[in-house]
């Protein structure tokens, strides 16, 4: 799955943003343009998601910081996130005798909140899912599964002042209504019915009598991981219970790195990976300390057999191998990463951008990053750059520089993006 | 200069950071009445290489143009300071270039009195006047405890231009040659 548009009103520093992005993007940006109000959107979703309405707003503050701060007049806040399936997954549901199921190709959310009484009270005004997926008849022979094709078609959940629409459409109409009613598993006129509470998102509403959409939604969503690696803790001892999935700060990195070099593939992929950008770490080994704490050491190829603990390790060797992880070890659709190239030498730069490019362009993850480094501008390549600047109304504003006639012509003129880039002439 | 509707774009090429500070506070309003857009382009660091070819893409594009200044650095005249900027820049055009006398910071003191730099701290007040100043005397006028950038800031919070034209004769041409003084 990929993001393949983003779009906002009224949201923190952007009165209105619609872009479209791509497999690998790189935001830029001057200090306090927008790129992490950008990065917000995409925390935002997940936390929705995860945790539902309240917390998601809750984590950013109270509603009053996820508006625009300019524009009080406007009590509306909107938000719509457009992905798109890179895969052929089916999803298989069988209310009666009969199998189906629908290979979502594309999904839209979008939710719009109501600002009410006294600035601080919420609730949500309007909100849709849309899913445009193939619907499949499943037969199942000699237990063997065979999916046949039926039709193209359209889910749509629309909820409206807490009402609830359901709409299941095909292209050339082979889905009947008997199918309606089996994805939905009531009648139409039952989901009418139902209402949610003003705070209570589809996403989430288990009430809802089609869990196996929000739950596709759900998934999708939940696909999406965020990063903003702090080198520190690492360094010190790390408790031996915690997440199997690297935290967002990286923070559980020792015990990842732990859970990797069990396994034996995973160790040698991983050693590969390291010594190709710092060639003199020969080994890292974890060591189990009282007290259910663990800590890394590395061996060195200058010493014969002493090893270094953790606290003596670079913060850019423990960036480089966060990075390494998230990028290979992690199974996540879509990585996003604010300043991955913190405390990395700027001769690893290009390798960090190729690994990036080799993971959204062959592994289909999708890569979202922030960056104020010129070399990641350099080797990242126009193509990729988004640049984010504020408006003389103090809003922010995302372009892509590539659609820019000045730089067409800087560049035409044999000057370097990353040129273009520290001269603050990408805009 | 810039004075038909459609696009037009002016690069003001600038030494460095305290020019760049100059140049937004107090004139880069005035150019962007005369021009649809203006950029800011900071060749001290730039090698002969990167500014000739720099000038060569401004040159080639219709609607585009530069204006050059630099600091006279006690040259003995404005048109050898010229000639040498033209050596530097290769196939700029003399008319583009304006000469900062004496250096930036003189036109940072030219819109303030001795009064006003008195009542944010300034020592060491000389009575030259304030054409003359170079880096290093302003440098010293600074007060001990703060900081650079604040004391110019202060400087280009309370500026008044009409003290300035009348106190800087760089900063006049400029304006004589650019703008209108009823403006001002």
């Amino acid at each position: 799955m990929q993001i393949k548009r983003v779009s906002v009103k009224n949201y923190r520093s952007f009165e209105e943003l619609d872009i479209a992005l791509g497999k690998f993007n790189v935001i830029v940006g001057a200090n306090a343009s927008g790129k992490s109000n950008f990065i917000s959107i995409f925390s935002f979703i997940k936390n929705l998601v995860e945790f539902g309405l309240n917390d998601a707003i809750s984590l950013v503050g109270g509603i009053e910081y996820l508006r625009n701060v300019y524009l009080l007049h406007n009590d509306k806040i909107s938000l719509e996130i457009e992905a798109e399936s890179l895969k052929n997954g089916l999803y298989r549901f069988s209310p009666f005798k009969e199998e189906m199921a629908i290979s979502p190709k594309k999904i839209i959310y979008k939710l719009e909140l109501l600002i009410t009484e006294n600035e601080k009270e919420y609730q949500i005004n309007e909100e849709e899912m849309k899913i445009f997926c193939k619907f499949f008849k499943i037969n199942i022979d000699n237990e063997e599964m065979k999916e046949n094709f039926l039709d193209d078609g359209e889910i749509s959940i629309l909820r409206t002042n807490g009402k609830i629409q359901c709409k299941v459409s095909s292209k050339s109409e082979v889905i009947d209504k008997d199918l309606v009613k089996r994805l939905y598993l009531f009648d139409d006129e039952k989901i009418s019915d139902m209402r949610l509470d003003p705070d209570e998102s589809i996403i989430r509403g288990r009430s809802i009598p089609i869990p196996f959409i929000s739950f596709m939604i759900e998934r999708i969503l939940k696909g999406i991981h965020l990063y903003e690696i702090n080198p520190k803790p690492p360094k010190e001892f790390s408790r031996i219970s915690g997440k199997s999935e690297l935290e967002p700060d990286g923070k559980n990195l020792i015990l990842i790195l732990k859970k990797l070099l069990n396994d034996k593939k995973k160790e040698e992929k991983l050693a590969e990976i390291i010594k190709d950008f710092l060639p003199f770490i020969e080994k890292i080994s974890i060591d189990k300390l009282a007290d259910k704490y663990i800590c890394a050491n590395i061996k060195e190829i200058f010493s014969k057999d002493k090893f270094l603990p953790a606290s003596l390790m670079s913060d850019g060797t423990i960036n480089i191998i966060a990075l390494i992880i998230i990028l290979y070890f992690e199974e996540k659709p879509i990585i996003i990463i604010e300043e991955p190239e913190g405390n990395i030498h700027p001769f690893l730069i290009s390798k960090v951008i190729d690994m990036m490019k080799d993971v959204s362009h062959r592994m289909k993850k999708q890569i979202i990053i922030t960056t104020h480094n010129p070399e990641i501008v350099k080797y990242a390549g126009i193509e990729h750059l988004y640049l984010m600047q504020r408006n003389n109304k103090g809003f922010s504003n995302m372009v892509k520089p590539e659609e820019n006639k000045q730089v067409q012509i800087f560049l035409e003129n044999q000057m370097s993006i990353d040129e273009l880039f520290i001269q603050n002439f990408l805009g | 200069m810039g004075e038909s509707l459609e696009y037009s774009l002016l690069f003001l090429f600038l030494e460095g950071d305290d020019d760049e500070r100059f140049f937004e506070q107090i004139l880069l309003e005035r150019f962007q009445e005369l021009y649809t857009e203006v950029k800011i382009w900071k060749y001290a660091k730039k090698t002969d290489i990167q500014r000739k070819r720099f000038i060569d893409i401004v040159n080639n594009e219709d609607n585009w143009n530069y204006l050059c200044f630099r600091d006279f650095d006690s040259n003995t005249c404005i048109t050898s300071k010229k000639e040498s900027i033209i050596s530097k820049f290769d196939r700029i055009v003399i008319e583009n270039i304006f000469v900062v006398v004496e250096e930036i910071e003189s036109w940072y003191l030219a819109g303030v009195d001795n009064d006003f730099l008195r009542s944010i701290g300034a020592t060491n007040l000389m009575d030259c006047p304030s054409i003359y100043i170079t880096k290093e005397k302003f440098n010293h006028i600074i007060p001990k405890e703060m900081p650079r950038i604040q004391f110019m800031r202060k400087i280009l919070q309370s500026y008044d231009i009409d003290l300035a034209l009348t106190n800087n004769k760089s900063l006049k041409y400029l304006f004589d040659t650019l703008f209108s003084i009823e403006d001002g």
